[in-house]
């Protein structure tokens, strides 16, 4: 496993630089004089100038692109051309606040999307199969925003029973430790605030978690179906063990390294999905963050900021695959 | 009677799926005593698999379902216990090893894993009990590699698994064991093996054996009795030697002219000439019919039973059943055909 570990760690190298690549060459593909264009076109000749210097774009390519990277591998990820301060220190918040979102998404997604799925396939055929595979088709085909719309109308408006915008009611003053704000009400124990984060958390967590739940039910359906037919599931009968064990530990083992990619993707996609729905629920997330950064052309938060979505994508891969390593053993070995 | 382990009684378990209904089973009469190693044969798809997962309870319900006949496990009717009740016996008292060794054991678990399940299922004990009873038992099926225990099962060989198949079958020392194929998928040497193994934990234990197999030299080498299974039906039935001396079913004499000879006199191998009727459209008289040489016209229409044609041999043909009117036809057809397969 440590072996397995470092080997698709160090497989991580050329991909983080093929991206650092990328994201340097946003700011230098701005079709004539990026520093022009960046100014904008009624600024003076010296505040171009002042621009050029400022982001080293009088330096040659070769040496830009190098301290760029200098700057990446001591966590320096540039400037904001706008509010001036650095990138690194103002995108955390915003990423806090998309991840507590994404995470508690997923959370729901798992956790309902695989138990449906699980009990679709042992009761294969039943009303309770037919009926949960209907919603897991509706699910898929509904769209984010839609949904979203719909929730706000309903439970907000209509209802009244939870709140449609924000992370948390904002006549409360809270100095935030990890910005993520259920973590940081249980750091300081405060209840009563948990319970408004959770409310503010709701809506847009179900609204994104909606599709990967259905992807993740009907995948693990088919994957679980497809595993109780084995041989070693009859073997694991043959041997007087209860259904619930049949069903939990053999078969759910095996049918996990399918769901577990539709995981991980699903995780990529809700980060970058989870834009239209921050958009909704103004939710002060990354996306919120690179899109004002796009209107105002601030081009190093919008280099910094896929850069830094792009990483957090590769690590969810790489946790994926470490995963699968510690469930199956024979991927270890290098067979698959 | 009370020697008996398993006792079969016109079994009858039908397959009701979309097309109609698959009499997979229809007349199955199987006895295995105490300490004994008995044969079933039969073309594939004769129902041989359906009839040993029936007797564990094992076959999927829907579709599968026993609409007649009785299954007793040591003296009590199990026909219809619910999947509670029979998960007290498996791996218990009954336990089975299948055709497919590569695919029997769970690859996600180690060996140690599976064998300390199939025991803590059935007897409270600890782990470590648990562990050292594994190892024994997978020492008596002759392996003695070190560390088997946290192995996976892709690291080891076939006939290493179909080894530890058989160590988690008989650990908790059943009083029947079911082999469902248990070399076929082997090479010649390692079937060998395994099967001497089997001889040899029956001869210790006393376990009774059913042991399924299409290959009658195995029968031959290895059964107190067999029952020849055509088309979901017993039949025939009778000693080992006697059946091989003396077949009296026109499938069965098929079948032992099938088995190729080393003697070199034989040109081409001898194959019963048509097929296995479908499933779904069997025959309305005797299921043997299509392909029999010796048949009759009242074969076509009339079922005939599985009767004692002399002490311990049972037969399903009109060929030996006094039928008024064409019996004594029958008879001698028999007689002769009888020479001409020995
Ligand atoms: N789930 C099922 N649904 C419908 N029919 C079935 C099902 N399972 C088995 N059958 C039918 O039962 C019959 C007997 O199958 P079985 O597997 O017992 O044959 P077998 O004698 O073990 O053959 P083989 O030597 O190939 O293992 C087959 O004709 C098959 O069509
Ligand atoms: S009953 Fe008739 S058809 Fe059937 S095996 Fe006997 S002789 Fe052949
Ligand atoms: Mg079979």
């Amino acid at each position: 496993m440590f072996a397995y570990t470092v080997r698709r760690l160090l497989m991580l190298i050329p991909v983080l630089i093929g991206m650092s690549i990328i994201t340097f060459a946003v700011v230098h593909l701005i079709p004539g004089d990026p520093a022009q264009t960046i100014a904008g076109e009624k600024a003076t000749p010296q505040r171009v100038e002042e621009i050029r210097k400022e982001l080293g774009l009088d330096q040659p390519l070769y040496k830009q692109y190098l301290d760029y990277v200098k700057g990446l591998l001591q966590g320096d990820l540039g400037k904001s051309l706008i509010t001036k301060r650095p990138i690194s220190e103002e995108i955390g918040p915003f990423l806090a606040a998309t991840a507590e979102l994404v995470l508690t998404s997923m959370l729901i997604a798992v956790f309902f999307g695989v138990n449906l799925g699980i009990i679709s396939a042992w009761r294969q055929n039943s009303w309770f199969d037919y009926t949960s595979m209907v919603i897991a088709l509706i699910g898929i085909s509904i769209p984010v925003f839609w949904l979203g719309l719909m929730e706000q109308w309903l439970f907000a408006q209509t209802l009244d029973w939870l709140p449609s915008n924000g992370r948390m009611d904002p006549r409360i003053q809270m100095v935030p430790i990890t910005h993520f704000y259920v973590i940081d009400t249980l750091i300081y124990g405060d209840t009563e605030v948990l319970w408004d984060v959770v409310k503010h958390l709701i809506l847009p967590a179900v609204a994104l978690a909606t599709v990967p739940m259905a992807i993740i039910a009907r995948i693990t359906r088919s994957s679980m179906l497809e595993v109780m037919r084995s041989d070693y599931i009859r073997t694991a009968r043959a041997k007087g063990l209860s259904e619930f064990w049949v069903v939990y530990k053999h078969t759910l083992k095996n049918a996990a390294i399918p769901v577990l990619t539709v995981i991980g993707l699903q995780l990529g996609l809700l980060l970058g999905g989870a834009v239209l729905t921050e958009t909704i629920f103004s939710w002060p997330g990354i996306g919120r963050y690179l899109y004002t950064a796009i209107s105002e052309r601030d081009y190093t938060v919008v280099q910094s900021g896929i850069l830094v979505v792009a990483t957090m994508f590769v690590l969810i891969n790489l946790l994926v695959d470490l995963i699968y390593a510690w469930i199956d053993p024979r991927i270890q070995y290098g067979r698959k | 009677m009370s020697q008996s382990v398993l006792e079969i009684s016109e079994l009858q378990l039908h397959f009701f799926t979309d097309k109609g209904v698959v009499k997979a089973i229809d007349g199955v009469d199987i006895t295995v005593n105490e300490g004994e190693i008995v044969g079933l044969v039969g073309e594939s798809g004769c129902g041989k698999s359906v009839t040993s997962l029936a007797v564990m309870g094992l076959v999927p319900n829907p579709p599968g379902k026993i609409v007649g006949g009785t299954i007793r496990f040591a003296g009590q009717d199990i026909t219809h216990w619910t999947n509670k009740q029979m998960r007290k016996i498996r791996g218990k008292d009954i336990s089975m090893i299948f055709q497919e060794p590569m695919t029997s054991l769970n690859p996600l678990f180690t060996i140690g894993d599976q064998m300390v399940e199939a025991i803590r299922i059935h007897k409270k004990c600890s782990k470590k009990e648990a562990q050292a009873m594994s190892l024994s038992m997978l020492e008596k099926v002759g392996i003695k590699r070190k560390g088997i225990l946290d192995l996976y099962p892709h690291q080891l060989s076939g006939g290493m698994r179909q080894r530890v198949m058989i160590a988690m079958a008989m650990v908790l020392n059943p009083r029947l064991l079911i082999a469902d194929e248990p070399t076929t998928a082997l090479d010649v040497t390692i079937q060998a093996q395994i099967l001497d193994l089997m001889r040899s934990l029956n001869k210790e234990y006393g376990t009774s054996i059913l042991l399924i197999t299409h290959d009658l030299g195995v029968v031959a080498e290895m059964c107190d009795r067999v029952i020849v299974m055509y088309a979901g039906q017993v039949v025939e039935e009778a000693d080992c030697c006697h059946l091989f001396k003396n077949p009296t079913h026109p499938y069965t004499q098929g079948l032992l002219k099938s088995i190729p000879k080393l003697d070199g006199n034989e040109k081409r191998l001898y194959s019963i000439p048509g097929q296995v009727p479908h499933p779904l459209r069997m025959p309305q008289g005797c299921r043997f019919a299509p392909r029999c040489e010796y048949v009759m016209d009242h074969c076509w229409s009339q079922k005939p039973e599985l009767l004692e044609t002399e002490k311990g041999h049972l037969s399903r043909c009109w060929l030996h059943q006094a039928k008024e009117g064409s019996g004594n036809n029958g008879e001698t057809n028999a007689t002769n055909a009888t020479v001409e397969s020995s």
